[in-house]
């Protein structure tokens, strides 16, 4: 099958010049929507051009660097799904496949398609962990968690860290993934301790970073290949309450 | 890389929580439940117009007798709608400068007309409730319809707005409003269970069904009154 892409195409976080450019592109259905930008770029080689940055690692789903929007889309056409799982067969032969970065004053071009997302991790080291003294590991069941406790948390801490929810917010905001992460360590035993810090200081960051705020359009999870649930949002809403009245 | 490599945000503080952007939404979410509250009893109140002359007018001056409380809840909603302007133009600049570049081709999976359009069907909203002050409350546009009295010497605010009603452009005015109101209170309602925490888990779909409950009885509530005026079926 051909394939029409037409690529955001970026030299540097300042280039001037950026814009959309067209490629066409000879695949297979079979092939991963990365592989064929894997085919783009050797050809792009061949000819002497510069391959076109794009951020891949895993490509089984579950690392959280591939990111792109795909015909307005982020992480493409299929529901609960990583760029690097989409496969041509989602596409119609001489379809015209429009890929683009995702779009947030928090998440700056570095190049082409590929974005700083080092704002996250600024968030989660404002809180997003759990004080241990490292050593061996504990037993395994040694702290009993209910079994629908233990789900509801694994459920926010599947998430990958990918930045898809605030590509697809409206606001750009990161309240999905922050929620993620404070939902599940205030679920468990461990997160307690430091509990009544954790909310404001994600979210004081969280707002340095220049996110936007929630509006509830469900956008975020609607994207989300982990299919974090807006549930995380509700939670972190609390958590934050709950952490102010506790210091008031 | 590149980033801004944002200030550490220092001690946490109330104060601090409040101005964020989760206190800016619960400000928001606080302010707007009242409005929605008042919105749905003043629906209900106005429904009265269809039992008649005398059970509107006393309906009238039973609200108009509260004295100090009538003016403590007019100074709670005046204050509520400040928050809500205050907190909407912070958190809407806020979101605005969240993306300073956009895409190129966008595709919505989920949100709803009605959700996108909050900061219209607000401005819309907002316009029409000085129109609606000036008229009802006030007296100062239409003034022909307004001081006149019933049989019991009471306000005839029955008859005031029955007359009001007979021009259509003045019911027209007021059916633009009450789906503008529907609109707004249909997101707002189950976006500030959300913030509230309330929408989780199981209850979470009991929330959203309470936000289109509420805008489909504000939108019959608010919209039959003056159509029905305008269609002869209540009558100054």
């Amino acid at each position: 099958m051909r394939v029409k892409l037409r690529i955001w195409r970026q030299s540097g976080p300042t280039d001037t010049k950026a814009g959309l450019r067209d490629y066409t592109v000879e695949t297979d259905e079979h092939m991963s929507f990365l592989e064929t930008l894997d085919v783009l770029n050797a050809d792009l080689i061949r000819k002497g051009e510069s391959p076109v940055a794009f951020d891949h690692d895993c490509r089984e789903g579950i690392c959280g660097a591939c990111s792109l929007v795909i015909d307005g889309v982020p992480h493409g056409p299929r529901a609960a799904t990583t760029t690097c799982q989409i496969h041509m067969r989602e596409f119609r032969d001489q379809a015209v496949i429009t890929v683009e970065p995702w779009r947030a004053k928090a998440f700056p071009v570095i190049k082409d398609l590929t974005v700083d997302r080092s704002a996250f991790d600024r968030i989660i080291a404002a809180g997003g962990y759990v004080s241990v003294r490292t050593g061996a590991a504990p037993d395994a069941n040694a702290i009993p968690i209910g079994k629908r406790t233990a789900e509801r948390a694994f459920d926010f801490a599947a998430c990958i860290g990918c930045g898809a929810c605030v590509a697809a917010c409206p606001n750009a905001s990161a309240m999905l993934f922050v929620g993620a992460k404070v939902a599940q360590l205030a679920l468990l035993p461990q997160g307690q301790v430091e509990r009544g810090s954790r909310a404001t200081r994600m979210v004081a960051q969280m707002d340095a970073q220049g996110f936007g705020g929630c509006s509830n359009h469900g956008e975020c999870e609607a994207v989300c290949p982990k299919s974090i649930s807006l549930d995380a949002i509700a939670m972190l809403n609390v958590e934050t309450m709950r952490a102010a009245l506790e210091r008031a | 890389m590149t980033t801004s490599s944002a200030a550490v945000p220092g001690r946490a503080t109330p104060a601090k929580a409040l101005r964020s952007t989760i206190g800016l939404k619960l400000l928001m979410a606080v302010s707007g439940l009242g409005l929605v509250g008042f919105a749905v009893v003043h629906m209900l109140g106005h429904l009265q117009m269809f039992g008649g002359r005398d059970a509107y007018n006393s309906y009238a001056a039973t609200l108009q007798g509260l004295g100090a409380i009538k003016w403590v809840a007019r100074l709670g909603l005046l204050a509520a709608v400040a928050v809500h302007i205050g907190c909407g133009i912070t958190l809407a600049r806020r979101n605005r400068q969240a993306r300073p570049a956009g895409y190129a081709v966008r595709r919505s999976l989920r949100a709803t007309s009605y959700g996108r359009a909050m900061l219209l069907t607000g401005l819309v909203f907002l316009a029409f409730l000085l129109y609606h002050l000036a008229h009802f409350t006030l007296g100062w546009v239409h003034p022909q319809h307004f001081a006149s009295t019933d049989s019991l010497g009471r306000p005839d605010i029955y008859g005031n707005f029955a007359r009001s009603f007979t021009n259509p452009l003045i019911t027209a005015a007021y059916v633009v409003a009450s789906i503008a109101v529907a609109m707004h209170a249909t997101h707002a309602t189950s976006s500030m269970l959300r913030t509230l925490g309330l929408s989780q888990g199981r209850t979470r779909r009991i929330c959203e069904l309470a936000g289109s409950t509420v805008g489909v009885a504000l939108l019959s509530g608010f919209a039959s009154v003056p159509i029905a005026c305008l269609l002869g079926l209540v009558t100054p």
